[in-house]
């Protein structure tokens, strides 16, 4: 019962209002364009491509796989076994190519061979596909960016 | 006394004069001598063939040919894949179906699952065990792996179909098997039909040639031959199929020597792995494992009884009883053979009975055979050669595992195919006249799927390859590239001059391109001055960037030869293959960063050890802002430029980006673009250089829509660089709007490039409407 009374309260409220700014709104000149081009003749719809979302995460489905290939490269890479650390990391890659957790594995593998040149490539790939869900990563992979720089 | 004896010398020789016996007559002492002076040389001979006896059989025997293998398929939940191209990746390798799978090589499909008992691989990485794995899956997506115990797998790799080999001129090929892998029943079988006095003889056996003419005289048909397996092997192995009198001579020697110097056990492996058992187009089918999956798909210890029987038959001759052409000849041998088994004991009445009835169970279409990828095979060969010497290739029996990935090339065929026939018959034109080549590769790892270098999969010009074509549009991305990297100079909404445009050359020349539609749009926003693929706009903007520029961005984007800076080279006046044009869409794809697009994952030996792996060398070539907007660009091609035909068979949130490419009088339809995972370009046109009715978007574009549509490919999932804005602009006046503006459309720009003047919205719906209408959308999100 009370909330029923707030609610019609609130509508008696703002009513007015909105009834106000609609009369005013309402005599708005239409601007016309220069060039009539199909993408603004489309009335109120936009046909061009979306906004991409901020975080592209990896496909959750695919995870189980792509985490079983890191940890494989991870375990491989502890045990100074760098080739075969790579190996798995490429496979993982090949299922989800925008993890960053793979690049920094793929960065510090090519590190430990020697290869600063390419262990640099893989961070700096890597860092493009950092966002809010992987900051550990992000972190880890800018100071290895510093660290390989200098 | 004298005359005594005068007289008994007389009767002496008289007496010899009478009877000269036949050993008297014979001259033994010139003999003898004749003998002394040959047996040197003879035991040189011998000492010789016993040499090369052991010579060849220690050393290397065979020249092996490497061996190539397709990508190995790996299935983990979350992938997208037709339950269809499981099936025909499991029938590929040969797998039967089975209503229980007991063993490796068998699987059972059933509505919502499919369940495989691998076969296991030695791969590069680590071993993969034979194991029973259930695939869950639901529509075209694997829900999950589980084994026998209902336990979570996470991935499931199959072995890698073999796909081809690297064969020298004399085009031999096997697979060795050990006696260890070989069915004891073989070798029983073999010795049974062959050669029954096998363990027991020295190589020859006199017993045996006289048994043979016995039985062969009793059945009344040539049942057995004289030689044993010694022999046959000898002959085979060493000398060549005449059957001179030397020659039946030395193989004898050199059987005897051979049996002397080695155990039954190497001889009769080394029989079973030379054994020539067919013949597939020029190669020699050699040794039963080859045999097995060349008559069957299947490896050797998979056969059954009638299989295995029929192959041991086929030994007498292959080409007598070769089973597609005379089968039933093929069958009577196997039946001969089943019955030695029997009255030797080595199988059951019940076994041979099954058998007996059983149909001879080869596969259907011998042609289709492990060499059917001429044109991925090419390519194949090309990058193996730089790191390998032919020699090494076609001896060293190297195991070379590639990207190519089985059911996307044979869908590229069934596009090219399907496609060109009904543009064919749409065109009125005549059968057969127009061409394709087609190279599909993965986004990212530059790894190449598929490669059609001919509409009828002919072994010849591999037009993927080797086709040099004028790209026309194609090239344009590299001018949008050039202009875009300077955001404070150019976004995609500058207006770009799309007037008609000409430009006095060095030499004099006046270079005048045109419009495809032969009309002029004015001032253009330079976002749809790409996506309409208007000439005269790109060339003006081309030379205001410069030519050198634009080649300089070809060159980051993988161009691998040198281009001359004229004007032309704008519109597309370079000729490339659509290999060269897939490695510059490869950069374009994976969001500016280059990776060299390779066949080849790696090389084993034939032992199975690593010899040398390809592994991923990406270099980030283009900042992520530049090319960000470059995509978004080549997606509205897609959603409202010169491609968007493509939606009229698609869903529209399946997104995509590509470039339509059409060249003079439309000689050459070109088409690149991309999803989420697989990049394709395609290419479509005439061998004669003629002209085609065709654009990009009514030929090649065609074949890459069946393409897709046919393979299980994830959308276009843009990522959005930090420093790029979104905002929504009026683009012909570059004015800032909002959403519920009309005219209003959402344009990314390069952080500091944004336009700051706001204009006049004329709004579309009242703005509580659209309030509320974003908040349900919210909530439907």
């Amino acid at each position: 019962m009370k909330v029923n009374l707030i609610v019609k309260n609130c509508f008696r409220l703002l009513g007015t209002p909105i009834v106000l700014l609609s009369i005013l709104l309402t005599g708005c000149v239409s601007q016309s364009s220069l060039y009539s081009d199909p993408a603004a003749s489309e009335v109120g719809r936009n046909s061009l491509p979306p906004e991409p979302q901020d975080n592209v995460l990896p496909d959750a489905r695919t995870s189980s796989a792509v985490a079983n290939l890191v940890s494989t490269s991870q375990q491989h890479y502890n045990n100074g076994a760098w080739d075969a650390a790579i190996a798995a990391a490429e496979r993982a890659l090949r299922i989800e190519r925008r993890d960053p957790n793979i690049y920094l594995l793929l960065a510090k593998s090519y590190r430990a061979i020697g290869d600063t040149g390419q262990a640099l490539q893989f961070l700096e790939q890597g860092l493009r596909y950092v966002n809010s869900a992987n900051a550990v990563t992000a972190r880890e992979l800018d100071q290895l960016n510093t660290v390989l720089r200098n | 006394m004298p005359k005594q004896r005068r007289s008994s010398k007389k009767s002496r020789s008289s007496k010899k004069r009478q009877s000269p016996s036949l050993w008297q007559k014979m001259p033994w002492r010139l003999l003898g001598k004749i003998a002394l002076v040959m047996a040197v040389p003879a035991l040189i001979g011998v000492a010789y063939l016993d040499y090369v006896v052991r010579a060849k059989f220690e050393g290397k025997k065979w020249s092996l040919p490497a061996r190539v293998y397709a990508r190995p398929l790996e299935l983990y939940a979350g992938l997208n894949i037709k339950p269809e191209h499981i099936r025909y990746e499991l029938q590929a390798l040969g797998y039967q179906s089975s209503s229980n799978p007991q063993q490796a090589g068998q699987y059972r499909s059933n509505y919502s699952t499919i369940d495989v008992y691998s076969r296991g691989f030695q791969f590069w990485d680590k071993a993969e065990d034979s194991k029973l794995t259930r695939i869950h899956y639901q529509g075209e997506t694997i829900t999950a792996l589980t084994n026998i115990l209902g336990q979570q797998l996470d991935i499931l790799r199959l072995e890698p179909q073999e796909i081809g080999g690297i064969y020298p001129t004399q085009a031999e090929d096997r697979l060795l098997v050990r006696l260890q892998d070989i069915p004891p029943l073989l070798g029983e079988a073999l010795i049974a039909v062959e050669d029954k006095n096998f363990r027991q003889h020295h190589g020859i056996s006199l017993r045996g040639i006289a048994r043979a003419m016995w039985v062969n005289f009793r059945s009344g048909q040539l049942v057995q031959g004289g030689s044993t397996l010694t022999q046959q092997l000898v002959k085979n192995f060493y000398l060549d199929q005449s059957r001179s009198l030397t020659r039946k001579g030395l193989e004898a020697i050199m059987a005897l020597s051979l049996d002397a110097r080695y155990s039954k056990a190497e001889i009769l492996e080394t029989y079973i792995n030379e054994v020539y058992l067919g013949q597939s187009g020029a190669i020699g089918i050699h040794g039963f494992a080859l045999g097995s999956q060349h008559y069957f798909r299947q490896p050797l210890n998979e056969l059954k009884l009638n299989q295995l029987a029929l192959l041991v038959g086929i030994v007498k001759g292959a080409s007598y009883y070769n089973p597609w052409r005379n089968p039933e000849r093929a069958i009577e041998r196997r039946n001969i053979v089943l019955d030695v088994l029997l009255d030797n004991k080595l199988i059951s009445e019940d076994e041979y009975a099954l058998a007996f009835n059983s149909s001879l169970d080869v596969v259907k279409n011998p042609n289709v055979c492990i060499h059917s990828y001429p044109d991925f095979m090419a390519l194949v060969k090309q990058q193996v050669r730089a790191d390998y010497a032919e020699e090494d290739l076609q001896t060293e029996g190297l195991r070379i595992f590639t990207t190519l990935s089985p059911w996307i090339q044979k869908q590229s065929e069934n596009a090219v195919n399907a496609r060109l026939n009904q543009l064919e018959n749409n065109y009125a034109l005549p059968e057969g006249e127009l061409q394709s080549a087609v190279v599909v590769s993965a986004v990212g790892s530059g790894e190449v799927l598929a490669v059609v270098g001919d509409r009828f999969q002919q072994v010849g010009f591999n037009r993927a390859l080797d086709a040099r074509r004028p790209i026309g549009s194609l090239v344009k991305p590299a001018v949008y590239l050039a202009a875009l990297e300077k955001p404070e100079t150019y976004t995609l909404t500058t207006p770009v001059d799309d007037s008609e445009f000409s430009l006095m050359g060095d030499t004099g020349q006046l270079w005048e391109p045109k419009n495809f539609s032969l009309e002029s749009h004015g001032k253009v926003p330079l976002l749809f001055a790409l996506a309409e693929s208007y000439n005269q706009a790109t060339a003006r903007l081309g030379v205001d960037v410069g030519v050198e520029k634009v080649i300089e961005k070809l060159k980051e984007l993988g161009l691998d030869r040198e281009v001359s800076p004229l004007p032309s080279v704008l519109l597309g006046a370079v000729d490339l293959s659509p290999w060269q044009v897939s490695q510059l869409y490869q950069t374009l794809a994976s969001e500016g960063v280059y990776t060299p697009q390779r066949a080849i994952l790696s090389v084993m030996d034939a032992q199975g050890s690593p010899l040398k792996r390809y592994p991923l060398r990406p270099e980030v070539r283009i900042d992520p802002e530049t090319a960000h907007l470059l995509q978004f660009a080549l997606q509205t091609t897609m959603r409202q430029g010169t491609g968007k035909t493509l939606y009229s068979e698609w869903e529209p949130d399946w997104l995509v980006a590509g470039k339509t490419g059409t060249t003079n009088d439309q000689r050459d339809s070109w088409f690149a673009g991309y999803s989420g995972d697989h990049l394709a370009v395609v290419w479509v046109g005439r061998d004669d250089n003629g002209p085609t009715p065709l654009t990009g978007a009514t030929g090649a574009m065609r074949i890459w829509s069946h393409l897709f549509q046919h393979v299980s490919s994830r959308p276009l999932q843009p990522v959005k660089p930090r420093s790029i804005n979104y905002l929504w602009v009026d683009p012909s006046t570059e004015m800032l709007l909002g959403e519920n503006c009309r005219g209003a459309v959402l344009i990314p720009y390069v952080r500091n490039s944004e336009p700051k003047v706001p204009g006049q919205c004329d709004r579309i719906n009242h703005p509580a409407v659209h309030w509320l209408r974003n908040l349900i959308d919210a909530d439907e999100g």
